[in-house]
């Protein structure tokens, strides 16, 4: 007869907590699920990538045949200039460049297409010699004249812990945006009615922010200081890459804040936070490049404003390059900023008319 | 003098109405005891008071007066020490002076145990530290919800003579309870509610008159045999 009891407790429980079941046992599994399907190959086969003249004898049919060609592997996009392709590659926006020679089409020509990769974007070293090699196999005899194609790396050789080092900042930033603040704020709940009182949510969400803003400092010294210790050639404290973390963990922080709030800090709202950080992690390509994996992930990446903040904090952290390359980057993270906040505000709004 | 005033108001919580036309003038100098069953609309009206919520319909007015406020549920900085959210809390409200805080410490008895987390107190440590949270600022108005759960009947009697000395020409006091028998000699202004409606709202003298009119509510099950 207890055992009965207990049993129609659990129904109970089961029937109250529908919504959070859903979420755990159907929505996240599902999200995993699709993140799988999403690692399609080992070598990237649609990485974006630029195709350039490498002066202006070069004809549209020697650059057109070049990229028919580079089509195979990956995802090109015509540049007018050397330049222009080599701002995108630091940019991310491309990962390789391919200079087109002119002679493709010139039976006693000898040419070499180059293609050109940065040192620092180092998940991408194996594939691009990989791409080189076969790209070499590939075009012997498709075009009249001799053809090879040599590897340039630009920039400055960095190991993959290096590289590791700028997206773990960004990853822990996002762990203590989903999960330590909401849990923080969530410990004080029982104080808000007091707080509303004599102060004000809003007040006290200011303070939680000129505090913990500064706080995310703390881990971005111990990170540094353990890559100082290893010889690793990194700066977090670059102001660009400083401003794409803190710029992340407003934005994210803010979000997740709004989701406790929206939900009363119940046990959903700790599983929506849980869902939204998995998502962020699976979803914005920050370790790989986009075109690592399925198109549709690709794109997905491209909407993430946190997949832009890796982008530019490995640029500034680990490339060394000017904040100002990634101006446009910067009003995208403040933007979402901005919003993230807008969010947070309206969900503060609801629950004190909830209340 | 008036601090708080009611004038018709209305709250309603999707389709059930918490409070139905509520008129009630809230003053300084006097104590107000608010009676009223589960359900009455009791705790939607101190929240209407305190401005966690907002009237549906009605206006609910409150110039220049400032509140502070025991929760049933104590309500402070788990995490902090006793003088820690005196401290906290004082300065985001500070006390008149100095003498007032420790006047409070004092009758509340909370020295003994100021140095402690909050989270490690007693349900009637807590309720001490959350009624001396609730008067550190020496409010127009304290608002308080069954002041006297969970201490224990030295802590009680200390506290309802602190209670009978508040109201003054500046300040009053309103409380919720069940219990208006122990306010006997404290209680000069009751008001019933039943059913999110004020059935009753007169001066009373001591606690017998006030007991009556709570015990015909409840016996008659209506307002019809509540006398003015």
């Amino acid at each position: 007869m207890a055992l009965r009891s207990l049993f129609a407790r659990e129904a109970r429980w089961v029937r109250h907590n529908a919504g959070v079941l859903v979420l755990v046992l159907l929505v996240l599994p599902s999200l995993f699920a699709v993140s799988t399907v999403a690692f399609q190959q080992v070598i990237p086969r649609d990485t974006p990538i630029a195709v350039v003249p490498e002066s202006d004898v070069v004809s549209e049919d020697e650059v057109d045949a070049v990229t028919g060609v580079a089509a195979f592997f990956s995802r090109p996009h015509d540049y007018d200039s050397r330049a222009s392709a080599e701002r995108a590659l630091a940019r991310e926006e491309v990962y390789a460049l391919f200079v087109v020679p002119h002679g493709l089409f010139d039976e006693d020509a000898s040419v070499t297409i180059e293609m050109v990769v940065e040192e620092e974007m180092v998940p991408y070293e194996q594939p691009s010699l990989a791409i080189a090699n076969i790209l070499s196999g590939q075009l012997r005899g498709t075009f009249p004249a001799e053809t090879t194609v040599e590897r340039t790396a630009i920039g400055e050789d960095r190991t993959l812990s290096e590289f590791l080092v700028s997206v773990g900042t960004i990853l822990l930033t996002m762990v203590y945006a989903f999960v330590y603040l909401p849990r923080v704020v969530a410990d004080e709940q029982r104080v808000f009615q007091r707080i509303r009182v004599e102060s004000s949510l809003w007040r006290l969400l200011t303070v939680k922010y000129a505090v913990f803003l500064p706080l995310m400092l703390v881990p971005v010294v111990a990170f540094q200081g353990i890559a100082a210790s290893l010889d690793f050639r990194v700066d977090l404290f670059a102001p660009g890459a400083l401003a794409a973390t803190l710029l992340t963990f407003l934005s994210l922080s803010a979000i997740a804040l709004g989701v406790m709030f929206l939900t009363r800090f119940a046990t959903v709202g700790r599983m929506v936070n849980a869902t939204l950080l998995f998502g962020t992690l699976a979803f914005s390509n920050l370790v790989y490049p986009a075109g690592f994996f399925s198109p549709m992930r690709r794109t997905v990446a491209r909407l993430s404003p946190i997949h832009y903040a890796a982008i530019v904090h490995r640029g500034t952290a680990l490339k060394g390059n000017a904040a100002a390359l990634y101006a446009d980057r910067y009003l995208l993270l403040g933007g979402f900023a901005v919003g993230a906040l807008a969010f947070l505000a309206g969900s503060v709004v609801v629950y004190q008319r909830r209340a | 003098m008036a601090a708080i005033r009611f004038e018709d108001v209305v709250k309603r919580y999707g389709d059930v109405v918490a409070l139905d036309g509520v008129d009630l003038t809230v003053e300084t100098g006097r104590c107000h005891c608010l009676l009223g069953a589960n359900g009455s609309g009791k705790t939607t009206l101190l929240r209407l008071l305190l401005g966690l919520t907002r009237p549906t319909e009605g206006t609910v007015a409150r110039p220049a007066a400032t509140v502070g406020c025991s929760f049933q549920d104590p309500t402070f900085y788990p995490d902090l020490t006793v003088a820690e959210n005196l401290d906290v809390f004082g300065s985001m409200a500070p006390p008149p002076d100095e003498g007032w805080r420790a006047r409070l410490v004092g009758v509340l008895g909370l020295e003994r145990v100021a140095t402690r987390p909050a989270r490690d107190l007693s349900g009637g440590w807590q309720k001490k530290l959350d009624l001396a949270l609730a008067f550190l600022k020496r409010p127009t108005i304290a608002v308080l919800d069954e002041p006297l759960d969970d201490l224990d009947d030295r802590s009680k009697h200390r506290f309802r003579t602190f209670l009978a000395d508040y109201p003054d020409e500046d300040h009053g006091l309103l409380l919720a309870t069940h219990h208006v028998d122990e306010f006997a000699a404290t209680l000069d202004h009751l008001t019933i509610l039943d059913r999110g409606r004020v059935v009753s709202d007169a001066p009373v003298t001591g606690g017998p008159a006030a007991r009556r009119r709570y015990l015909d509510l409840i016996e008659t099950g209506s307002t019809s045999g509540v006398s003015e």
